[in-house]
């Protein structure tokens, strides 16, 4: 790298200043050509929202017609300190990835670098959090989509963790006698026919959870549509997920790009792009997190 | 050709104005925190007023903050306040086919019945609209009555919750048919017994009596 003496203000592009973008010449300028790259880009976007507009849609279906089946699941299978924490973590990941955008526009490389590092931690915080506390210990205790669903792990006895499963079953027979027919029946036939999680999901690790995700919700709701309402968790957040682990591969080409002085005043665009698209997946959070965690 | 570049590049060079984007910052944190505080309030008591807030409540509330936080972001973050309206029409075209969506699939969903399996055979038909056989429910009749657009007044509201006037071709047509999905011995009987009891027929035209009887067989 060329190290410029005190006395050398000499900006060489590249080197110490951002490259000049140069518009095809297919554009008339480049105003024009960052305009439509921009356009595309909002295109593009509107046919992700879509997709997730769709499961919103199945969402809002099987909602209407189990209301309290999905009042109790979404309360026992779901932890909303996570899902705030989540939430507050993808925002402030969209607020650096603007904050980027900035730094690049005022050709302040190290904030340029920082914020884009910030995002990145943050995406990759959103990924493991999920993963590790959320995904991890619902495919270990068997609350998969669908027919996979196996939730009854724990009413085994021995099965889970510490042998309180007769105990467990005991209050979930009593509870499932509550919640009406259905329930009592499930529960009955649940305990010795259902195995938990697939046998592959004992080499997945087990990092307990911190006590700051506490809720102190434990009680043991079971619902006669539970695998449905899971099967929807599982493909909106899942869905989202691979986008937000898109995200990390696209603002990894960024960071280098950004690295070999490539965003300057006169060209953020594919910045401007990516951060588009971030911010696509962040709203799409911010609908995710209340409709499933919290009401 | 570069006194070009030298023109539109600078009427075009917008830099990002941090304070604004940091207000936005603050503002969906604090509605993150407003929509988690909102969401486990159940009760409000003033004086002797209790005020009851549904789940329903809870959802409209919830859904209506996601919306502002989801414009603010739109507007500031993704730069639509400050860029050419094209970009905002794509946004908002794109949101109005969400809401065609999902608008128009609820208006189905939302006034279609619900069939529950009984145990030992047989179903029940729920309606969205209220509970018209007093089989317990899987909490669909929960729902708020009316579905989306449904208006009662006066005399037609009491009628509607005793059941009388949700009756349709279709329903009775299916009561029947799902009577004889189980066992038909157990509870045909009883569901036959149960229509022609229990549902008025305000208009004398829906069906006729022998057509219904001998399909559901």
């Amino acid at each position: 790298m060329t190290t410029l003496s005190p006395t050398d203000t000499k900006e060489i592009p590249g080197v110490n200043a951002p490259v000049e973008p140069v518009h095809g010449h297919h554009w008339r300028n480049l105003d024009d050509e960052q305009d439509g790259a921009k356009f595309g880009m909002w295109l593009f976007l509107s046919t992700e929202i879509l997709l997730f507009a769709g499961f919103f849609c199945a969402y809002a279906a099987y909602r209407l017609w189990y209301p309290e089946n999905w009042h109790d699941a979404s309360r026992y299978y779901l932890n909303w300190k996570i899902g705030a924490f989540n939430t507050v973590v993808l925002l402030v990941s969209s607020f650096t990835v603007v904050m980027a955008i900035r730094a690049a526009q005022l050709k302040q490389r190290f904030e340029l670098m920082l914020n884009l590092t910030i995002t990145q931690i943050c995406a990759l915080t959103f990924l493991f959090v999920k993963i590790v506390w959320e995904y991890i210990p619902k495919i270990k205790k068997g609350e998969l989509a669908g027919g996979n669903y196996n939730y009854l792990y724990g009413m085994q006895p021995g099965k889970s963790g510490g042998g309180h499963g007769e105990a467990h079953a005991a209050e979930a027979a009593a509870h499932g006698a509550a919640v009406g027919g259905h329930g009592a029946e499930e529960v009955a036939k649940g305990l010795g026919e259902y195995a938990g999680g697939p046998e592959w999901a004992s080499v997945l690790p087990s990092i307990p959870e911190p006590a700051f995700f506490d809720t102190g919700y434990h009680a043991f709701h079971p619902g006669t549509h539970d695998h449905i309402f899971l099967s929807i968790y599982w493909i909106a957040t899942a869905t989202h997920g691979i986008h937000v682990l898109v995200g990390v591969f696209v603002f990894t080409w960024i960071m280098i790009k950004a690295w070999k002085w490539h965003y300057g005043p006169k060209n953020v665009t594919s910045l401007e792009n990516a951060g588009l698209y971030w911010h696509v997946v962040d709203v799409i959070w911010i609908f995710l997190f209340p409709l499933m965690y919290l009401v | 050709m570069s006194d070009q570049h030298h023109h539109d590049d600078h009427d075009h060079v917008h830099v990002t104005p941090f304070w604004p984007m940091f207000v936005v910052f603050v503002l969906l944190i604090i509605l993150t925190l407003l929509t988690v505080w909102s969401s486990n309030l159940h009760v409000i008591i003033i004086g002797n007023t209790t005020l009851k807030i549904s789940g329903n409540a809870h959802i409209l509330s919830a859904l209506v903050i996601a919306v502002v936080k989801g414009l603010m972001v739109a507007a500031y973050f993704m730069h639509l306040r400050y860029d050419k309206p094209l970009n905002t029409v794509v946004a908002g075209s794109t949101v109005f086919a969400v809401l065609l969506f999902i608008g128009l699939t609820l208006f189905d969903v939302a006034s279609r019945d619900t069939v529950l399996r009984k145990e030992g055979g047989g179903a029940s038909v729920v309606h969205p609209q209220g509970n018209l056989n007093g089989v317990p429910t899987d909490g669909a009749g929960s729902i708020h009555p009316g579905g989306l657009l449904t208006i009662y007044s006066g005399d037609s509201q009491k009628d509607f919750k005793k059941g009388a006037n949700a009756v349709s071709i279709m329903e009775i047509v299916r009561e029947d048919a799902i009577a004889s999905m189980g066992n038909p011995d157990a509870h045909h009987d009883e569901e036959h017994h149960d229509d022609e009891s229990s549902h008025a027929d305000p208009a004398g035209e829906t069906h006729t009596e022998g057509d219904d009887h001998g399909d559901g067989h």
